[in-house]
Parts: C-alpha cells; sequence; structure tokens
C-alpha cells in the first residue's frame, strides 16, 4: 500500500484524537513505531491493518466504523495530494466512473509500485449507478466511507446499498448508487 | 502533550524530512539518467530521420531523372516513329498511281491498311503520354459543329455499310460558328463512332448534336452516338474509360484495340471542361453522350471558287536530310505535276534560293547543323517572300508557334498523303493539281482499270470493248435516273446501286465506289443531292477514260 495512505491516516488520527493518541497507537505497534511514513514509498498491507485494529482497540469503534470514517476523511485529501483531472466533471456518477478508466490509470503512470482497485460498472438508470468492486484488499467499508466523501465533495447526496460482499461469501462486493440528481 | 511524545513526534518529523530528502537526491539523479538516454536516444533519431530524408531525396531525385528521360525518350521516339511511317506511308501513295496488278494492289491496300492503323496506334501511345504529361493544349478555330460531324461520318459510311449497318445523322443544328479544336474534335467523335460500328452486328448507328445557348457568348454542345450493339455490362461500365482496359479480356481478343481511345477520349473532353456519359444495356446497345463547351466564333465565310492555274511546272524546293523522303517528296511532287528541286540540308536550300527563287519550299524541321527554322529565318533575311511550309512529325502547339515565329506559313504533320499535299500546294499558290486526286485515296482506286477489266474477261479485249461501248449507251440513261431520284432515298438507292453494279463491272472503281455511297444513304432514307456534283465529275471522267481506251 502506497504511503500517502499512511499518512493520510496519520493525519486523520492526529486531526480528530491529537498526536498523543496517535503515539499512543504506535506503542501498540512496535514493529512500525519507528517508520516515518512518506507518500512515494510502498509499505505492507499489513501494517495498515495493524495499525487500524490498534486504534479500534484504542478508540472503542469497529474496524468497519474505523474504516467508513476514515474514506470519508480520505477522499478530500486524496483527491488534494493526486491532482488528476477529470475534465468537466460536476457531478459524482461521471466522477466515480473515471476513478477507473482515467484515475487509476493515471496512478499507476506516477506510482510504479501503485496496485489501485479494480472497478466495474453498471447503468440501471439515469441517476443509478452499481459498482463492482474487486480487491484482494476487502476494503469495502473503505469504500462506503469514499462515497460518501464524494457525495459531500459535489454536494449531490448518494443513497447507497451494498447488494453483495465478500464478507458474507459473495464472489465479489456489488454497491448500487442512487443520486438525488442525474447528471 | 508529554514532553516524551514531543520527542518522539519531533524524532519522527526529523527521519521522515531525512527521507524524504534522501528520496528526492535519489529521483533527481534518476531524473538525470533517464534525461541523458533521452538525449541519446534524440540524438539517435535526429541521424536516422536525416538518414531517411536523404535516401528518400535520392529516391525522388533518381524517379525525377527517370521520368525526364521517359519524356526525352518518347518525344525522341516520337520521331523516330513518324519518320519511318511517313516514308511507307507515302511511298504506298506513289505506288498506288503506277501501274499494278490486280493482285499487287490487294497486297497494297492490305499494306496501306495496316500502315494507317499502325499509325493510329502510335498516334493514340504518343496522345496518351502527351495528356498524362499535361502538356496537350488546345488548338481552338472557328468550326460549323454540324458540318464538322457531317465530316467525320463521311470516313465512316462504308465501314458500317460492309457490316450491313445503318449510319445517320438524326438531328443536327443548323450552321453555327463556335470555337473548336477540330483536330481532337474529330479524333474524340472518330473513336466513339468507330467504337459504335465495331461493337455492333446488326441495326445501326445513330448521332445527334444539339446545342443550348449558356450566355450571348457561350453555347454547349451534345453529340450523342447511339448503337444497337453488343452493350456493356454495368460492372464494365465503370472502367470503360480507364487507360488499357476494355469491356473485359476477351474483347481485346475478339475486337482489338489498344483500350486506350476512350481514356485519350475522356481526358481530351476533360480539357475541354466537359464530359462524356455513358448508358449502355448489355444486349441492347450504348449510347455515348459528350457535353462541350463552346465560345461562339464568327464563321468566315467560304471564298467563292475561281478559276485557278494548275500546278503544272510549278517550282518547288524540298529541303529534308532524309534521302528517302527527299526520294519520295520528289515523287510526290512530280505525280502532282509540279517541278521539283531538292536540298539536303539549310546551307543548300539558301543557295538555291539565291541562285532562283521558288515558288514554295517545304522545309523539314529537324536537321542537323542547320535546323528548318533556322534556314528560313536566314531565308527571310535574305528577302525571300514565297510560302514556307514547315515538315515535322512533332504537330504540337509549341512547334507550330515556332514555326510560325520562323516565318514560316504553316506546319504539315509527317506522315502525309499526297492529298494533304496538293492542297497546301493549292492554297499557297492558288493553283489547282495538273491530276485529278481523290481524297486520300486507297490504292484500288482507279477512273477506268482496263487491265483488271480485260482480265476480268480472260483477256478477251474485243469483248471489253464491246462492252464498254454499251457502258456508253447505258451511262446517260442511268445519270438521268439518278437526277431524277434526288428527292426520293428509294428511287435514289435503286438508281445508284444500278450505276454501281454497272460501273463495278467495267472496273469505274471511282464512279462506282461514289455510286455506292449514294445508294448507301437512300438505304438510310436520306437523299444527298450535295454527293451529284462529284458523280456528274465522275461520270464525265470515266467517260472520257473509256472513249480514249476505244479509239
Amino acid at each position: 500500500m502506497k504511503g500517502v495512505v499512511f499518512v493520510i491516516f496519520e493525519d486523520f488520527v492526529v486531526e480528530n484524537w491529537g498526536e498523543e493518541t496517535f503515539e499512543g497507537l504506535m506503542d501498540l505497534c512496535p514493529h512500525i513505531a519507528s517508520e516515518p511514513f512518506v507518500s512515494p514509498k510502498t509499505y505492507p498491507d499489513t501494517w495498515m491493518v495493524d495499525m487500524l485494529l490498534a486504534a479500534c482497540g484504542k478508540l472503542n469503534v469497529t474496524p468497519q466504523e474505523a474504516l467508513r470514517a476514515f474514506g470519508k476523511f480520505a477522499f478530500p485529501k486524496l483527491n488534494q495530494r493526486v491532482p488528476i483531472p477529470v475534465q468537466d466533471v460536476s457531478h459524482p456518477l461521471p466522477f466515480l466512473i473515471s476513478v477507473h478508466d482515467v484515475i487509476h490509470i493515471e496512478v499507476r503512470k506516477m506510482m510504479d509500485e501503485a496496485s489501485p482497485p479494480n472497478f466495474t460498472y453498471e447503468r440501471p438508470a439515469p441517476d443509478q449507478l452499481i459498482m463492482h468492486y474487486h480487491s484482494k484488499r476487502q476494503l469495502c467499508h473503505l469504500m462506503e466511507g469514499l462515497i460518501e466523501g464524494v457525495a459531500e465533495h459535489f454536494q449531490v447526496p448518494i443513497e447507497y446499498t451494498q447488494t453483495s460482499c465478500t464478507h458474507r461469501g459473495d464472489q465479489d462486493c456489488v454497491f448500487l448508487l442512487k443520486f438525488a440528481t442525474a447528471p | 502533550m508529554s514532553e516524551d511524545v514531543w520527542k518522539r513526534r519531533l524524532a519522527r518529523q526529523r527521519r521522515r524530512v531525512e527521507l524524504l530528502e534522501q528520496l528526492i537526491e535519489d529521483k533527481t539523479r534518476e531524473l538525470f539518467l533517464a534525461n541523458q538516454r533521452l538525449q541519446q536516444s534524440n540524438t539517435h533519431l535526429e541521424e536516422r530521420v536525416k538518414e531517411r530524408t536523404q535516401a528518400l531525396q535520392d529516391a525522388l531525385s533518381r524517379a525525377e531523372a527517370a521520368d525526364l528521360a521517359k519524356t526525352r525518350f518518347l518525344a525522341q521516339m516520337s520521331h523516330e516513329l513518324r519518320t519511318p511511317l511517313h516514308g511507307m506511308l507515302g511511298t504506298i501513295d506513289v505506288l498506288s498511281y503506277t501501274k499494278l496488278t490486280h493482285r499487287q494492289k490487294e497486297l497494297l491496300t492490305l499494306t496501306h491498311r495496316s500502315s494507317n492503323h499502325l499509325m493510329v496506334v502510335i498516334n493514340d501511345i504518343l496522345d496518351y503520354t502527351k495528356l498524362e504529361e499535361g502538356e496537350m493544349a488546345l488548338d481552338l478555330v472557328a468550326t460549323d459543329p454540324g458540318q464538322l460531324l457531317e465530316e467525320v461520318i463521311e470516313d465512316f459510311l462504308s465501314s458500317a455499310s460492309s457490316k450491313g449497318l445503318t449510319l445517320q445523322i438524326t438531328s443536327r443544328p443548323e450552321t453555327i460558328g463556335v470555337e473548336i479544336d477540330q483536330h481532337r474534335m474529330r479524333q474524340i467523335l472518330s473513336n466513339v463512332i468507330s467504337n459504335a460500328i465495331k461493337f455492333t452486328t446488326t441495326g445501326g448507328v445513330e448521332l445527334r448534336l444539339t446545342v443550348d445557348a449558356l450566355s450571348p457568348e457561350e453555347v454547349q454542345l451534345q453529340w450523342s452516338v447511339r448503337d444497337t450493339g453488343i452493350g456493356i455490362s454495368p460492372k464494365h461500365q465503370a472502367n470503360i474509360f480507364e487507360p488499357f482496359k476494355q469491356a473485359d479480356s476477351s474483347t481485346a481478343r475478339t475486337f482489338g484495340g489498344t483500350g486506350l481511345g476512350l481514356a485519350i477520349c475522356r481526358r481530351l473532353i476533360d480539357i475541354m471542361g466537359g464530359e462524356i456519359l455513358l448508358e449502355s444495356q448489355p444486349g441492347e446497345g450504348t449510347t455515348i453522350t459528350i457535353i462541350t463547351p463552346h465560345k461562339v466564333a464568327f464563321l468566315a465565310p467560304k471564298a467563292a471558287s475561281k478559276p485557278t492555274p494548275s500546278f503544272e511546272n510549278i517550282d518547288v524546293l524540298l529541303v529534308d536530310d532524309n534521302r528517302i523522303n527527299r526520294v519520295l517528296g520528289r515523287d510526290m511532287l512530280s505525280l502532282l505535276g509540279c517541278s521539283p528541286r531538292l536540298a539536303s540540308n539549310g546551307y543548300e536550300a539558301i543557295e538555291q534560293v539565291k541562285q532562283a527563287p521558288p515558288a514554295l519550299i517545304f522545309m523539314d524541321c529537324h536537321m542537323p547543323r542547320m535546323s528548318g527554322a533556322e534556314t528560313s529565318k536566314v531565308l527571310r533575311a535574305q528577302g525571300y517572300g514565297g510560302p514556307i511550309i514547315a515538315l515535322s512529325a512533332d504537330i504540337s502547339l509549341e512547334n507550330k508557334e515556332e514555326v510560325i515565329a520562323a516565318g514560316m506559313q504553316e506546319l504539315m504533320g509527317k506522315p502525309y498523303h499526297l492529298t494533304d499535299l496538293a492542297q497546301l500546294i493549292s492554297t499557297w499558290t492558288s493553283a489547282t493539281p495538273s491530276h485529278q486526286l481523290s481524297p486520300k485515296q486507297p490504292p484500288q482506286d482507279a477512273t477506268l482499270d482496263i487491265e483488271q477489266a480485260v482480265m476480268a474477261v480472260g483477256g478477251n479485249k474485243a469483248l471489253i470493248k464491246e462492252l464498254l461501248a454499251l457502258f456508253l449507251t447505258q451511262l446517260p440513261i442511268m445519270m438521268d435516273a439518278v437526277r431524277a431520284a434526288m428527292d426520293d432515298p428509294k428511287a435514289q438507292h435503286r438508281a445508284a446501286h444500278s450505276l454501281k453494279g454497272s460501273s463495278a463491272s467495267i472496273y469505274a472503281t471511282r464512279l462506282s465506289q461514289h455510286a455506292g455511297l449514294l445508294e448507301e444513304s437512300g438505304k438510310q432514307g436520306i437523299c444527298r443531292p450535295d454527293l451529284l456534283g462529284t458523280l456528274e465529275e465522275l461520270a464525265q471522267e470515266t467517260t472520257a477514260a473509256i472513249q480514249a481506251e476505244l479509239t
């Protein structure tokens, strides 16, 4: 996982609970405690899991809640730090479609070792989108938070339901999104 | 926040800064190396582009040189091919006026036909090359298009007739004057009409000419040639105007031809600013319509005929470096009754003119040391005022302009016929030939071929004299019948048929052939009183020849 996610996670903890809390989390993960995370580097996925579980224990929240809250926090930061121009996009629906077809392609060009998730899409209605999320990391709850972040960024409310999930034994995670307005 | 946490945060931030600096240095080095590789690759690419550009320029230069060589070769070939061809056609012409046996005449006719065909093929190839090079320019003169069409059709009446086909103009406008390149328009029409006859076995060919005014200064002519021939399938209609293509390969085997004729027509029509359209149904026939725009022109009134002196003893100087051409020219001029003098180069010509100026000079253009144009300039500078006619295989507009600029009167293309020579002498000396010549006379033409007539009756001279005497008594009756039939095509057909048969039996070939034209027109339902004048003359000539034979 790219260092940018770790840096934003540190910001997430420091901004919401303070630097002492973050250092406290690091105390719970001694194998990475001395690591100064930087955006360009790549770190093991398991380190993020370790930090997340430590946070859940310390803040008394479920991993799902933690991931959702982190996703919502992370979207504007990621959007700002990885400035990939998506021309003339002013609605979340075309933006979400461009995530796979434009943004992740550009991310792979910029960062050699990046392995962003894959998405496939369906358009059941003009104001609806079905997103199929495929990733070995199985971070579908992070995905929920990111959708909320997208809705807030474009100021278009999105109602979403996850119709299937790999954690429940389904083949992949599927989200049905209904937008307050059609693009 | 405790001091311990502060220290840990500070240490983490320091390590972060160190790590980032290290990363920046690494990336800078990587960027520098990548930049170097990029520059090397760029240099290599530039070199390759330079090499390729040079190779392309070399190839282009070679192609241009080859193209220039091809053009020069063709210009040279044009001259080289036409010169011996002129020798052949001229010799055949002269030979046809000597005494020949029937078999020799037959062979001469075949030679004449083959030579003419060869000339058509060579002209087609040279024309096409000129068109491809964009070197073709139009020579526009005031013309009556209806008259032009009449003249073109004359050349095809006998070939249509021999196939049992009708060939007629069903519609033509009143006399009008428009600017036309007569030679090229004839070429186009002849091509289309000859194709129509070639590909038709029953029925006939119908020609129509209509005129539409585009403005007070411009008209549009629509020439249409409709046949009842084999037609062209839709598949082959698309490429019928492409060079070297005929409807299919079996066409070339069955009907012959270079496949250039229609391609040349289309390009000539393009130059004229017109278009050529094709409508055809396989098995039913083809209609080719040619639409050409023309400027309206004033037609000069025909000069009234006046008595003219004969060619007898006209002093003509022929200048040509080619020995065959000199001998041939001398024979042709002698045959016409002129007194020919010969010069083999410009210097000799100047000397001869100084001693005694001739009435007319025929001047070859391409001569070593001093060209025809140079010689003419000298002659003009020395005060020679008689007509000088240029002779050349190159009949391009440029060459015409060059000979006129050199002080010559006009250009006659090689090969030329005896009739062409006679016409030019007539034009420039106001004289008429001492011997009667029919235009482009085929070798078998004769007023009265007594040898053949005698041979036909097994050498019985007494019998042929009886027949000739009988013919003399019948001829006025037959002529009366023809004269009386001039407003009834059927009667014209019958009367001319009778005259044709009788005159053929005593080998009065020219009279018979002319009667044949009248017969054919009558068959097509056309009255041709305009042919009567020549028929009367031929009848008189034949009568005189028979009388000479009988006495």
